[in-house]
């Protein structure tokens, strides 16, 4: 859906662009409208909190006073507002994925996706990062998570894709 | 603020940032960089004070009137007046035959015995005209031959302007041949200082990685190194320029300033501000050049 891998035949459509076809050029523009969630966090390392999830504001040409405002709140809603100024090596890995979740909202995204985001946190955070992924799509925006945990799955109690070796072989089941 | 202005900005607190974290890799690029301006502001250097000596030969040209021997003073009297009359003429002195070899023996002393053998003094009495310095002195030189042309007194008239144009297009060959050979080694070493820019952007492949993600245009990725490799050529440029003058006056403190002497030739003064401007810019462009070539690495990084 990021137009990071092409598949081997058919079509990708995101919000009604084939990414597929999409020329390269128009790439970033597409990636600008999706927030993404990493397992592995994919912070900056030598940035602090606050600029990593003002980078995608950067990007988007927004000044510098309204990066600094919505990062802020960003943070803030995700809890982080009194660890802005420190970089990704000094954050837990819980705090680590909160950051990339608030860089993932910060441009208001129409769609989320999450790439097994819970992966590498102990259970407790993970319900803690669901809860959050639940409020952002209460606010309006799709939230797509990849996981292998079924039992999260299971108490997210949403619509569920399962993949298997690659085919979708139940698209309306629910865990 | 302008969104090319925000761009720019961005591109050089990044840069500024990356030199902070990663100093290694850009002083390595730097000092490569200050290494080849270096030798290139030396070949300007002696280029620029080989060019300014030959101007000012140019310049400061000196008529030799050779008269016939026997010559009768009023005829070398008429021809005397007919010099003296030419514009931009300052002075002409007369030299006779005994002033004449007293100089040859003072300016070849290995050769001083050389006229008492032959038993006669063998060199002719002269007219020698100084003429006024400066670019007009060429056609000076050319009015005065006109001056004296059929005159049965002179013998032959010499100045040094064929010599000296001589030395001048030699100067422009080497200047050109110079150029050619140093835009050969420029590129291979455009190429050598992207290899090392390419350590910095390899250091950095998964931010890169990340800026792709997140919708980074290619510009606002490739910016800040290309920024960076401006910033490293400036000061490789302003890094050569300082060795080269210290180097000169190294090397005049440890010889002395002999003038006329070949280190006064070749770097008697420091590089003229055209040549100095010439190696700082291409040092930019050349870390210009160098980051291009890295970043095309940051291209193939993106997924």
């Amino acid at each position: 859906m990021l137009r990071r891998e092409l598949p081997t035949e058919g079509q990708i459509l995101v919000n009604g662009r084939n990414v597929v076809a999409m020329p390269p050029g128009k790439i970033p523009e597409l990636r600008r409208s999706i927030g993404v969630v990493f397992q592995d966090f994919k912070l900056i390392r030598r940035k602090s909190a606050l600029e990593n999830v003002a980078y995608v504001l950067n990007v988007a040409g927004v000044s510098r006073g309204e990066q600094k405002r919505r990062s802020y709140l960003a943070l803030k809603g995700v809890g982080l507002q009194h660890r802005l100024n420190v970089t990704p090596d000094v954050l837990s890995g819980g705090e680590q994925q909160r950051v990339a979740i608030a860089r993932a909202v910060v441009n208001d995204p129409e769609l989320l996706l999450a790439d097994e985001p819970t992966g590498n946190l102990d259970p407790d955070l993970a319900v803690e990062i669901m809860r959050l992924f639940r409020e952002i799509n209460a606010r309006g925006t799709t939230v797509v998570v990849a996981t292998h945990d079924r039992d999260l799955i299971r108490r997210m109690q949403r619509r569920t894709i399962v993949l298997e070796h690659g085919r979708v072989s139940d698209p309306l089941a629910t865990a | 603020m302008s969104p090319v202005i925000a761009h720019l900005r961005y591109f050089v607190s990044d840069a500024v940032d990356e030199w902070r974290h990663s100093p290694g890799p850009n002083l390595l690029a730097t000092a490569t960089l200050a290494a080849v301006m270096f030798v290139a502001g030396l070949n300007l250097l002696i280029l620029a004070n080989l060019k300014a000596h030959v101007g000012r030969w140019k310049n400061d040209l000196r008529v030799s009137v050779y008269l016939v021997d026997g010559a009768r003073s009023a005829d070398v009297d008429a021809v005397y007046a007919k010099v003296a009359a030419v514009s931009g003429v300052a002075r002409v002195e007369r030299v006779d035959k005994d002033e004449a070899l007293r100089r040859f023996r003072a300016s070849f002393k290995d050769l001083a015995d050389v006229p008492s053998e032959l038993g006669t003094n063998p060199l002719p009495a002269s007219l020698e005209v100084v003429l006024d310095s400066g670019p007009q002195a060429r056609d000076t030189a050319r009015a005065v031959g006109a001056a004296v042309a059929g005159a049965t007194v002179v013998e032959e008239i010499r100045y040094d302007q064929a010599f000296l144009d001589r030395v001048d297009a030699l100067l422009d060959i080497a200047r050109w041949g110079g150029a050619s050979l140093g835009l050969v080694v420029l590129t291979a070493v455009a190429f050598v200082v992207s290899g090392v820019l390419r350590l910095t952007v390899y250091a950095r492949r998964d931010e890169i990685d990340i800026m792709h993600l997140v919708g980074a245009p290619p510009m606002l990725v490739r910016g800040p190194f290309l920024v960076a490799g401006v910033a490293q050529g400036l000061a490789g440029g302003l890094l050569a320029l300082f060795l080269v003058e210290t180097a000169r006056r190294a090397a005049r403190g440890y010889a002395g300033a002999i003038p006329g002497g070949l280190l006064d030739l070749a770097a008697g003064s420091p590089l003229p501000l055209g040549p100095s401007c010439f190696v700082v810019f291409v040092g930019a462009a050349l870390g210009f050049a160098s980051a291009w070539f890295a970043v095309r690495e940051a291209r193939d990084i993106q997924r």
